[in-house]
């Protein structure tokens, strides 16, 4: 990227050894090494909108499961969904509750609202969604068919973990507890834990976990699998009303295999990340909180500190000839900076670097913001 | 590579006091509501349809050859309304590329054979690569990078995109040079 | 138990849940019926310009990086949180290369800092879905179809059958087919092979598959147009669509098609459990929602035993089949989110432990696999 257009033609040794285009390196400060993508530590900062450019708390994010709660992608082709305003008299098949009431429809008429792409023309209507009267918000949702088996299960593997749990502690307490001088109140009162609780009304603590043990079924297995319906042999195919994977994996909890069963997806948030050095744990960027802005609170790249070399000419290499290779080196700090450029000798091998093919000298050069050659 | 230089007709071009350099052979209609904030570069065969509604550009922006800059419009029910387009600084976009956008922000580089649909938001710091079409009404988070028809994410852009495209579009600027040929 | 639930809840953050399948990879969390995301297991590789595939690796260190960039997609795309100090189930086939696991070990632990890791085998994982004591899981996935009994949650290993014989063998079979039917190379892209695999194929029952195979004339199902941008429609016939799983039901003298391996597998399990086994038979992973693939596979199945060499050495002839509590695609990893939801993560292998010993347990090892005293 360093090139914006073209390719990388110049990288820069990281301190982890990786070789990079200046763009994805960063420099810390506080270390003063060069650091990378690979060797430094990707926190999430912030979740955010990225269509309605809404700050979004994590706690808040955790619970609508890092979705947006007011806009949607299109479930056939992933792109956003816009809200459509529709005065609710112009469409004759109105909702029955506004076809009830139409005398007092007919004075002020009622804006109702669809979701519709504009890339693929699917709209909330193809799928039987009835048009809201809100702009934002309030479309049904569907669940995952299988949520309840899944929550009995759970409930059930942690009654099972408990009472594992509560077994071994037993055993540890006979092991011990007996020999110990100490004579617990529950020894001592032969009272229970389970009596002392029944004693003071509570219900009884393992009730729950018991009871889920008790009640769990098993999947039960059946003889019959589901027959393939006779009218696949028979029945012409239609590829629009048949979702591809894709569309089907986008709702990973319905998998709709219809055209008919597709809904509106919440859009997924994104994060602004902030980047933290692995060695000294000092940041190297922090974003602004604001989702708009593209500025940073802290933006230790190597752009504004290491000195940038950029090809300004080169001749091809031939063997027993002397090359000409026109680089140009920018120092982005207003300091003094002293430049070696070393031998080939001097370089740890399998890196031909560019610079290998200049004359060893060494010399210090007081750079300014070279503009030019 | 560092940018080479190129080279304009002296006699083709206007030179405005802002530092603009404006091709002669462009349409530029409405001209009174175009505002090119200086340093700006439309080349040739390129359309700013100022008619429709105001354009203003921000500064050292290059609109390449043959592209089409069109303020977008909107359907209501009375009838069709246009938005004025604005753009940021330091913009790049590409040749025949049409931009019917409704902002673009700044540092923002559009590629070549690109078809930015209606009222689509471009924020700051976003690339749209060569031959994508951004369907209407998209908005383009900063840092991203799209590509495709329809135009999806494909990865971010490095956090020194402002000054890659600050770089960029100023060399570009200092690149483009008129010879007089006589 | 609630509150303590609740304390654990605030102290230890929700774990994730991984499964990176050849094709698909599945992410999400514990506790949930249903993965985040399921993606391609591929990402952007920037200095390649273009997707590559998690699976698709040389070496360790490419596959080292492979692991850090899907990761980073996933984490940060996706999922949306710190990888640091949360722990992760990785659900996996028993058949997982070394290399490939203990890569990813150290790709967790030394790159994304995962407090732990809860290694769970997928057969494992799919019992616990059904909540049986025994079942036998047949997995078709993207390269393989593996064939695993569980017997009071462990699985029988010597009885484990593996072959060849998932999505890549329909997308070949189907690949050639198309060749046939429209009397050209088409050299189609895999995943345009795939889609076709998806709307337009099905598997027909046995007698149907036995007219084929004989060549009498059948009535085909439709024919279907399918078209592709920037080249003229192309023909999937009727014989395509019907006969392009047949590879999974192919016999050959090695005996080594899907209803075969699954028999073998009963045959090869303590004699006790075999009944239980073929009456808990649990058909899962993406290729199993083929419509029409659990009927076909349960005739083969029922037809089979009584032949030989099967009908000598079982005396079973009735099988029984499981409706899964998920999706096909996403059993085991649904699997995976019950076990750590359900013991807290407690059996997971902590980063410091793996710092200490910078090794995993596996079941092909003699350390871990035979008793100790």
């Amino acid at each position: 990227m360093a090139y914006l257009i073209q390719e990388d033609y110049v990288k820069y040794v990281c301190s982890c050894g990786q070789l990079k285009p200046i763009t994805s390196l960063y420099f810390c400060r506080h270390c003063l090494k060069i650091r990378c993508g690979f060797c430094i530590c990707h926190e999430v900062d912030s979740h955010y909108c990225a269509n309605c450019l809404e700050n979004m708390p994590s706690s808040e994010a955790r619970l609508k499961k890092n979705r947006c709660s007011s806009c949607f992608d299109c479930p056939s082709c992933f792109h956003t969904l816009s809200t459509r305003a529709m005065i609710a008299q112009a469409r004759p098949s109105a909702q029955d509750g506004a076809s009830g009431d139409t005398k007092v429809e007919n004075k002020q008429p009622k804006k109702t609202y669809y979701l519709s792409c504009f890339n693929c023309r699917w709209t909330s209507r193809d799928v039987g969604i009835p048009d809201q009267p809100v702009a934002s918000g309030g479309w049904p949702e569907r669940t995952n068919p299988f949520a309840n088996r899944f929550n009995q299960l759970l409930d059930y593997y942690k009654a099972v973990a408990q009472l594992e749990k509560q077994e071994k502690l037993e055993r540890e307490r006979k092991k011990f507890a007996i020999r110990g001088k100490y004579i617990t109140l529950t020894d001592k009162t032969g009272l229970t834990g389970a009596m002392a609780r029944n004693i003071a009304g509570l219900p009884p603590s393992e009730s729950g976990s018991s009871a889920t043990l008790a009640n769990f079924t098993p999947s039960q297995a059946s003889a019959e699998v589901e027959e393939l319906p006779e009218d696949f042999y028979t029945k012409e195919v239609d590829l629009k009303q048949i979702t591809s994977l894709s569309q089907r994996l986008a709702a990973p909890a319905r998998q709709p295999a219809r055209g008919s069963r597709l809904w509106p997806l919440p859009k997924r948030l994104s994060v602004k990340r902030s980047q933290r050095c692995r060695a000294c744990d000092h940041n190297l960027t922090k974003p602004e909180y604001n989702p708009g802005s593209i500025k940073f609170k802290i933006e230790l790249l190597a752009y504004y500190h290491v000195p940038e070399v950029k090809i300004i000419s080169f001749e091809s290499v031939k063997p027993g000839t002397r090359s000409e290779l026109l680089l140009k080196v920018t120092n982005p700090t207003g300091h003094e900076m002293r430049l070696r450029l070393l031998q080939p000798s001097d370089v740890p091998v399998e890196e031909e670097q560019p610079k290998s093919i200049e004359k060893s000298l060494e010399k210090s050069l007081t750079l300014e913001k070279v503009c030019n050659n | 590579m560092e940018l080479q230089d190129t080279y304009y007709n002296k006699s083709e071009y206007v030179e405005t006091a802002s530092g603009n350099k404006v091709s002669r052979q462009t349409v530029l209609c409405g001209s009174q509501n175009i505002v090119l904030h200086g340093k700006v570069i439309v080349q040739s065969d390129a359309i700013i349809r100022g008619d429709l509604a105001n354009v203003k550009t921000g500064r050292f922006c290059i609109i390449s050859k043959g592209s089409v800059i069109r303020p977008p419009f909107k359907k209501f029910s009375k009838g069709v309304a246009f938005f004025p387009l604005q753009m940021g600084d330091h913009v790049f976009v590409g040749e025949n590329t049409v931009v019917n956008a409704a902002v673009v922000g700044s540092y923002v580089y559009i590629g070549k054979n690109v078809v930015i649909g209606r009222r689509c938001v471009l924020k700051d710091c976003c690339m749209i690569e060569d031959n994508s079409v951004l369907p209407a009404e998209t908005v383009v988070p900063s840092f991203a990078r799209y590509s495709g028809s329809p135009a999806r994410l494909v990865t971010s852009l490095p956090e020194a995109m402002p000054d890659l495209m600050t770089e960029f579009t100023k060399s570009y600027y200092q690149h483009f040079l008129p010879i007089t040929v006589n | 138990m609630a509150l303590y639930e609740g304390i654990a809840l605030i102290q230890e953050k929700q774990a994730v849940v991984l499964d990176l399948g050849t094709d698909y990879t599945k992410f999400g969390f514990t506790g949930e019926a249903a993965p985040r995301c399921i993606i391609r297991s591929e990402f952007w590789c920037p200095s390649e310009r273009r997707y590559k595939r998690v699976h698709d690796y040389k070496t360790a260190e490419e596959l080292y990086d492979n692991f850090v960039h899907m990761l980073h997609l996933l984490y940060f795309r996706h999922v949306l949180v710190n990888p640091k100090e949360r722990k992760v189930v990785v659900v996996e086939s028993l058949l997982t290369p070394t290399l490939f696991r203990e890569t990813l070990a150290k790709v967790l632990f030394t790159h994304y800092e995962v407090s732990g890791v809860m290694w769970a085998d997928s057969p494992r994982l799919c019992a616990l879905i059904l909540g049986t004591p025994e079942a036998l899981i047949v997995s078709i996935g993207a390269r393989e179809a593996e064939v695993t009994a569980v017997v009071h949650a462990s699985v029988v290993l010597h009885a484990i059958q593996a072959q060849p014989l998932g999505a890549h063998a329909i997308h070949q079979e189907l690949s050639k087919l198309l060749d046939e039917d429209n009397k050209t190379e088409l050299k189609l892209p895999e995943q345009i092979i795939e889609d076709i695999k998806v709307k337009t194929c099905f598997v027909g029952n046995r007698e149907r598959a036995v007219q084929w195979a004989t060549g009498n004339p059948l009535m085909p199902a439709k024919s279907v147009q399918y078209p592709l941008s920037g080249r003229a429609a192309i023909t999937v016939s009727g014989r395509t669509r019907e006969l392009a799983a047949e590879p999974l039901f192919a016999r050959d003298n090695e005996l080594a098609s899907l209803p075969d391996i699954i028999l073998q597998c009963i045959i090869q399990c303590p004699i006790d459990s075999r009944r239980a086994l073929a009456q808990n038979i649990f058909v899962t992973g993406g290729t199993a929602t083929i419509p029409g693939l659990k009927a076909r596979l349960a005739h083969e199945l029922r037809y089979l035993v009584t032949q030989p060499p099967y009908c000598d050495r079982l005396s079973i002839r009735e099988f029984r089949f499981h409706k899964s509590g998920a999706h096909d695609n996403s059993a085991a990893w649904a699997g995976g989110a019950l076990a750590g939801a359900a013991d807290g993560g407690a059996r997971a292998l902590a980063r410091d432990v793996y710092a200490r010993t910078a090794r995993l347990r596996d079941w092909p090892c003699l350390l871990d696999n035979t008793r100790r005293h």
